[in-house]
């Protein structure tokens, strides 16, 4: 397959989800939903999955930079930028254990992304992260990412990373969505057919900042702010809703998908949602489902693929891409 | 000067502009109404005078229609028998979501017990009962100003609840007139809304970015008029003798408004006056088929999400109409007005009805405005 060389595309795709898991009853039982495990059910959930000392975040980080460097074919030095990209303002510090002398402060300033170059050793890269996009960070570090490598030639490849895990003993549901723990990784690629990057829309809503005092409001303006940004990026790009071969969806309830699919007209059966029933992992969703897509090897090439979600803030974020 | 009009449901939606034109009125003498009795009952009354009139010729009286004698005592129930000339029959309860059964004993028997004082009354000219355009459930097309033999699928019990009573209307020995009312806004020079109905609630909760989605099919018009417009009608049909069972459609009738042009009308205006839509932060309701509605609703029914429960309550009185596109005859209103209905610019109407319900965050008015006589 051939390429042009001022084409972006994803060249690395992995998620990871810690292998821990508790189903609805236990998450009930331990007091950490504030919906019944049969409403759940109903939306599609099945079980979270929770980080353990045994595997903290920055480990899931690390596995998935170097299983998506691995889809991509990278070696560490051939990466020449690294976006860290987490949901929580917590997964932007490193994890591990802390240091009795460092104080307060200078904890502040052990980055995560920082600890992963070290730790991959990606001595070519360089370090920037994207923050405050809710479950839409990694969307908008894809974004940086692109703009970087077509704004200097000199770049080729951005390795995207984030990490998100909830404190132990937090709840577990989120505006009736159960939040698994996860991280992902993307490799973002000049001159790369796979995946490439058509177009990308994002519409953020300062008026709903505080999900804790609108979250009523956030999920009704949840349906039809999706379909404009679909809407107009379909339009944007000449395209028709049945254009679209496949929607990688996000692990949220399942019927809210299903609403979205008729609101902006793409056929039902398109909707990717991919086998494993892991919830909702804020930044990892729909990484987690491309991946898997990928890895089926089920979607012919030149496939048009939809990817959406939407982040607390809020944005609400439109990917194409060509596969 | 003449006739003595006896008007039941004064305090609803419609009747302090009814009270007010009957009494600009050169041909009603008296204009009588009956007032729910309760603990409330002098409030009330004093509400009503400083909106409508402290004028002698409007007189409060004590009673309930969901009682078999009106709860009218002997000597009042026998003076009004005597002197009563039109009857206008306008008390009903119209909040949709009330239990059938409640409503069956408000709008049906309540009839019933005030088609039974009209019996009474020696004077008879007309026996008027407000009814409503609901009565046509879920037909769709034409709907003629008639009464229809087959019963209808209901979209909720209060519109069988209106239907059953329109039955027993007509079947009475007696002058009867039946206006069917399309949804009064509100007041069309200043928005004034005197009982915020279903669509109210509906606008209530789109301004408020609560409604993400609104069922309706291609076509959907939404049939509405200015309060005044109803109330004028009525008053004037008050004093037009009827020999036979005459139904008239109170409506816009073809020249009732699609909704994506209301739709749009209500967005532009909120943009420009409410935050939140004047930012374009908050998008407007997605216009859905029934089916992804339902699914929509299904929803909210397993989430257990009380407050999107009630909003789909409360909204949801409103939307379901929006799926059974018709057009109200009005030959006969237009008949008996003498032309076309006096309809008002709805834009402007839709605007100052936002206004109005915002600035009183759509709860009722706590204190009487003035309406000239």
């Amino acid at each position: 397959m051939t390429s042009n060389p001022d084409d972006v595309g994803l060249s690395g795709v992995a998620g990871i989800l810690p292998e821990r898991q508790h189903d609805l009853a236990e998450l009930a039982a331990a007091g950490l939903l504030s919906s019944s495990p049969q409403a759940l059910s109903a939306f599609g959930f099945e079980r979270a999955h929770v980080c353990d000392a045994g595997y903290p975040p920055a480990e899931m980080a690390l596995d998935a930079a170097r299983a998506a460097m691995s889809d991509a074919g990278l070696q560490p030095h051939e990466v020449d930028v690294l976006v860290w990209a987490s949901a929580r303002a917590e997964s932007h510090l490193w994890s591990g254990e802390t240091r009795a002398d460092a104080g307060e402060v200078m904890e502040g300033f052990r980055y995560s992304s920082a600890w992963l170059q070290n730790a991959l050793d990606l001595h070519n890269a360089e370090v920037m992260a994207v923050a405050q996009q809710g479950c839409a960070t990694m969307f908008a570090a894809l974004r940086v990412a692109r703009a970087i490598l077509l704004a200097e030639p000199d770049r080729r490849h951005a390795l995207c990373v984030g990490v998100d895990v909830l404190p132990p003993g937090a709840p577990r549901e989120i505006l009736y969505n159960v939040v698994s723990d996860a991280a992902c990784a993307v490799v973002v690629s000049r001159g790369c057919a796979a995946e490439k990057w058509l177009g990308y829309r994002q519409l953020s809503r300062g008026y709903y900042w505080d999900p804790a005092a609108c979250g009523p409001e956030i999920v009704a303006a949840y349906f039809p702010t999706a379909k404009v940004v679909i809407d107009q990026l379909l339009t944007e790009h000449g395209l028709r809703p049945c254009d679209i071969d496949a929607v990688v969806a996000t692990g949220v309830n399942r019927s809210s998908w299903d609403i979205l699919m008729r609101l902006v007209g793409i056929p039902e059966d398109r909707l990717f949602r991919g086998l494993p029933t892991f919830g909702h992992t804020m930044t990892s969703d729909s990484f987690l489902y491309l991946e898997e897509l990928r890895r089926l090897g089920q979607i012919r090439r030149g496939s048009r693929l939809l990817l959406f979600t939407y982040g607390f803030g809020s944005s609400w974020c439109g990917l194409l891409l060509e596969h | 000067m003449s006739r003595t009009v006896l008007v039941t449901g004064a305090s609803g939606a419609l009747g302090p502009p009814l009270l007010a034109e009957l009494l600009r009125s050169d041909g009603t003498a008296r204009v009588v109404v009956l007032l729910r009795a309760g603990p409330r009952w002098d409030r009330r009354v004093h509400e009503l005078r400083a909106q409508v009139s402290r004028s002698g010729r409007l007189v409060c009286v004590a009673g309930d229609v969901v009682r078999s004698d009106l709860g009218l005592g002997g000597s009042m129930r026998d003076r009004l028998l005597q002197e009563v000339d039109v009857v206008i029959h306008a008390a009903a309860n119209t909040r949709f979501s009330t239990p059938a059964g409640d409503l069956h004993d408000v709008n049906v028997e309540g009839t019933r017990h005030v088609l039974a004082f009209a019996r009474g009354c020696p004077r008879l000219e007309q026996f008027l009962f407000v009814s409503t355009t609901c009565v046509a459930g879920t037909r769709i097309g034409v709907i003629a100003e008639r009464l229809e033999d087959q019963p209808v699928a209901f979209v909720n019990p209060y519109e069988r609840s209106k239907w059953e009573a329109e039955r027993l209307a007509a079947a009475a020995d007696m002058p009867v007139r039946i206006a069917r009312l399309s949804t009064c806004l509100g007041d069309e020079r200043t928005g004034h809304v005197h009982r915020f109905g279903a669509i109210h609630q509906a606008l209530r909760w789109v301004i408020r970015g609560l409604v993400p989605m609104v069922p309706a099919v291609e076509g959907s018009r939404v049939d509405l008029i200015a309060t005044g417009v109803a109330a004028r009608w009525i008053a004037r049909a008050a004093e037009c003798p009827v020999h036979a069972l005459e139904v008239c459609h109170v409506a816009a009738g073809d020249r009732a408004i699609p909704f994506r042009d209301l739709v749009d009308c209500a967005v532009a205006h909120l943009r420009e006056t409410v935050p939140g839509w004047r930012s374009g932060q908050i998008e407007p309701p997605v216009i859905v088929d029934a089916d992804t509605f339902r699914m929509f609703e299904r929803s909210v029914a397993q989430s257990g999400d009380p407050l999107f429960a009630h909003v789909l309550e409360s909204a949801g009185s409103f939307f379901p109409a929006l799926l059974y596109p018709k057009v109200y005859q009005t030959v006969q209103a237009e008949a008996l007005w003498g032309g076309p209905l006096p309809l008002s610019d709805w834009r402007s109407t839709v605007r100052r009805v936002i206004d109005f319900g915002c600035s009183r965050h759509w709860r009722r008015p706590r204190h009487a405005e003035l309406i000239h006589v």
